[in-house]
């Protein structure tokens, strides 16, 4: 079942993707790189299934902290993490049931600082697997903005998935990055390589406490048609 | 289980794998989604100017040949002796219709004894994706490419498998049916369509006189066109990938002539590949290519027995290429083709083939705002010798919605067999076999960005063509005696108005004979196109309009064809999930026109089609 709700979750967060795209039109004038990158919110419960995605522009600091601070969780009764006043008190505050996707944009020539950390509180050390979830949209929303789609494979109609195994250290760093699944093309997987050797994640510290997490994220190359 | 799961299925087991986590964990993991537009594999498109036709553009216009899709695309300009399957001639910014290149998934086509291409026999419905590259690309893709480049693609199948099939018919007695499967699973993907179109077609020629005997045939002149295309492929583990293509046509074209010429013809196009990708380091990755194209033409006078002539082309070709990309901003790529062109007649030539070989490295670099590419192929012709062709280009991002651009290039033309090698005539000679090829060089300068929500793009080129081949009266051979200048500016604005996609593209041309003076023949001096479209729901519409000035139709500049303008209306209507119906209204103001003196052109015409698609699971 959860692989269903899952698959559906990517499937709507990919239409949401490309109709955004073609919404904004390829606005391909520097060598350039149109990036649409799809974050989507994680999966807990059978609820989101059924949910119908709209896209919004996202700004990548809102989203670990907010978006896990709503998410429903019927079978704990632990404390979750929250967001900023701000963007609790916010009228167009998301939650995990109304919005599983977000999108966001960046040109080539997009600002590359990486989003500006949350503070929220700190997670009991018992709840490892949420603080997990926390740290990897942490990782996922902050490093996403800095991927770009490598010329020589956009050329030659390359795409794929590249699994990246690695661990996040206690003050942000990312050590131990190494490709645990191919894309199938060793460009790709290069690109994904340095674009997350390159990065930190500061923003992930608060989750973290003194601990480290080991995490794979999933990269997804795909290619629109014009 | 379906393909479309599969790296979730990954994701999931190797999460548990890695992270020790049970599944319910594990799946927020959310893959990031990096997507970006499909680049042109023909030229780099943000030097070059480019114009890419998808296949749901292609559905959308519900254009049903090549030369109907094409025509009024920005730097195009085609002419026809007649309707579908007659005689088309293609001018790119307006070169000669032999000065554009025509590859079928990288494989050249195209007839080596005419140094023409049957634009009207290549079956749009086989066409998944085209690109087409204005401007001189011989660097590249060797002769010919001196107006540009057009790159047909065929489809590579994808996610599940699916299929659909389409039939229609109107005016003229058309009728066309189309068949449809393609598919991947695990790594492997396979795509196949058969088409077919029948037309009974109107009077290709009103009655004339040429070279004094009178032309008078009245007659319908019916085309059909029969093709099958096919494309299968296989990734092996660690990134190679091997695919074989091939595309067949063939089929029958009528036309009118004088007793006792050919009146009818039967022809065959044909092309065939095999390529190898493969990544030899991280860095660098290795594309081998073998391609066999055919051209073959059997004309003969309708009811007259042993009438027949025929001509045929085969190219075979074999490339290798190294893509060498350390970052982003350094691409180097090199490597060496090797062509071979024969002849298959039943005209004696005095040779029946000819062996092209070169090499070619090309460097694009990008530093800061600037982007370089240079281009160089020298090259080894059989018959001419060496020739060295190259390209220029810089790129200069003004702002982060402006681009400017500068580029310069060589191309070339190898002479024809019929130039070369045509038997004598009554102990006479008619060919030279000493030609040197057509050569040119063009200046090009360019801007585009985006404004208010369109795109815009302007282009100015000059090009100067030397050594052109034409018949001499001095010597009564074929001789590099001509010489002709083109000059032009393309401008192209696109985007989104009050909810319609619009686009509008208009072309200023000044072709010249420099021997004469003259404007050179069949060539509009100003074109003008203009598309609208919009969805409703379950119904789509569309309209489009070419307008093109006066051209003259001979070299003397005496015979003047009139300008015109064209209107094409287009609906479409999903009946369901499955089913959708498709109209067009072809010349809808019913113009009375002629792009070739004396070739009659279609009138108003409706065509319906019935499309029903379905995606397996």
């Amino acid at each position: 079942m959860l692989r269903f709700i899952v698959l559906s979750l990517a499937l709507h967060g990919l239409a949401v993707g490309i109709w955004y795209h073609q919404e904004t039109g390829p606005g391909e004038i520097s060598g350039g790189t149109t990036l649409a990158l799809v974050l989507l919110a994680p999966a807990t419960t059978a609820t989101t299934s059924s949910v119908k995605p709209q896209a919004e522009h996202h700004a990548p600091d809102t989203a670990p902290a907010a978006r896990l601070a709503s998410a429903p969780e019927p079978h704990r009764s632990v404390p979750v993490p929250a967001g900023p006043p701000s963007h609790l008190h916010a009228p167009t505050r998301r939650t995990a049931a109304n919005v599983p996707a977000a999108t966001v944009e960046t040109p080539e020539t997009a600002d590359r600082e990486p989003a500006s950390a949350a503070p929220a509180a700190t997670i009991p050390a018992a709840d490892d697997s949420l603080a997990r979830q926390a740290v990897q949209t942490a990782v996922t929303t902050a490093l996403k903005a800095n991927f770009r789609y490598p010329r020589i494979a956009r050329r030659n109609g390359w795409e794929g998935t590249v699994m990246l195994a690695l661990r996040v250290l206690p003050d942000g760093q990312l050590t131990d990055i190494l490709v645990s699944s191919s894309s199938g093309h060793a460009v790709l997987d290069r690109a994904a390589l340095h674009t997350v050797q390159t990065a930190s994640v500061p923003q992930a510290k608060q989750w973290l406490g003194d601990r480290a997490v080991d995490l794979v994220l999933p990269v997804e190359y795909r290619l629109l048609d014009s | 289980m379906e393909p479309g799961r599969r790296p979730i299925m990954g994701l999931l087991l190797f999460s548990c794998l890695f992270t020790g986590l049970a599944p319910e964990a594990a799946s927020a993991q959310t893959p990031v989604v990096v997507t970006a537009t499909r680049m042109a594999q023909t030229a780099d498109e943000t030097l070059a100017s480019v114009t890419v036709i998808s296949r749901d553009q292609i559905e959308r216009s519900q254009a049903d040949s090549l030369t109907e899709l094409l025509r009024g695309v920005t730097g195009i300009d085609i002419v026809s002796q007649g309707g579908a399957g007659q005689l088309s001639s293609m001018f790119m910014r307006g070169t000669n219709p032999g000065h554009v290149a025509l590859l079928v998934d990288g494989i050249r086509m195209g007839s080596v004894t005419a140094g023409r291409v049957s634009w009207e026999f290549i079956p749009l419905q086989q066409v998944e994706r085209i690109e087409i590259v204005r401007g001189p690309n011989s660097a590249l893709y060797g002769s010919e490419a001196i107006g540009g480049v057009i790159q047909v693609f065929t489809r590579r199948g994808r996610g599940p498998l699916q299929w659909s099939a389409t039939a229609g018919g109107g005016r003229y007695n058309s009728r066309e049916a189309t068949l449809d499967l393609s598919g991947s699973a695990a790594d492997n993907w396979f795509s196949g369509r058969f088409s077919r179109l029948e037309t009974d077609g109107f009077d290709a020629r009103e009655p004339t006189v040429e070279f004094g005997t009178p032309i008078d045939d009245p007659d319908d002149d019916g085309h059909d066109n029969t093709s099958l295309g096919l494309r299968a492929g296989h990734r092996f583990p660690g990134g190679s990938e091997l695919e074989f293509h091939g595309l067949h046509a063939q089929g029958n074209v009528e036309f009118d002539s004088s007793d006792p010429y050919p009146d009818e013809d039967d022809f065959s196009e044909q092309v065939l590949g095999v390529s190898l990708r493969t990544p030899l380091t991280g860095f660098l990755n290795l594309t081998a290519t073998a391609g066999r194209s055919l051209d073959e033409r059997e004309s003969f006078r309708s009811g007259v027995p042993d009438s027949t002539i025929h001509f045929d082309s085969e190219r075979r070709s074999f490339s290798l290429q190294g893509d060498y990309a350390r970052t982003d901003a350094d691409i180097l790529s090199f490597g060496l083709d090797y062509h071979d062109d024969r002849v298959d007649s039943s005209t004696p030539y005095n040779e029946t083939a000819r062996y092209t070989r070169a090499v070619f490295a090309q460097y694009r670099g990008e530093r800061g705002g600037h982007t370089l590419l240079a281009r160089i192929r020298p090259l080894d012709d059989e018959q001419f010798g060496s020739h060295t062709t190259g390209n220029l280009a810089w790129g200069y991002q003004l702002r982060p919605t402006t681009r400017l651009v500068a580029s310069w290039g060589t191309a070339y033309r190898a002479p024809t067999f019929n130039d070369l090698y045509f038997p004598d005539f009554m102990g006479f000679p008619t060919s030279n076999p000493d030609l040197d090829p057509e050569e040119s060089e063009t200046l090009e300068f360019g801007a585009e960005g985006r404004a208010g929500g369109f795109d815009w793009d302007l282009r100015l080129f000059r090009t100067r063509i030397d050594n052109l081949i034409v018949f001499d009266l001095a010597s009564f051979l074929p001789a590099n005696v001509d010489q002709a200048t083109l000059e032009g500016l393309e401008a192209t604005v696109s985007g989104d108005l009050y909810g319609w996609t619009t686009s509008a593209s208009a072309a200023f041309l000044n072709p010249t004979d420099d021997n004469t003076g003259n404007i050179l023949p069949r060539r509009a001096k100003r074109s003008l196109k203009l598309d609208i479209e919009r969805r409703f729901g379950k119904a789509g519409i569309g309209a489009s309009f070419i307008a093109q000035s006066s051209r003259f139709d001979d070299r003397g500049n005496t015979i003047t064809l009139g300008g015109y303008g064209l209107l094409d209306l287009r609906a479409s209507w999903q009946l369901d999930r499955n089913w959708q119906l498709q109209g067009r209204l072809e010349n809808a103001l019913d113009k009375d026109y002629q792009t070739v003196d004396t070739y009659n052109t279609a009138g108003r015409s409706l065509f319906v089609a019935l499309r029903y698609q379905r995606t397996g699971e």
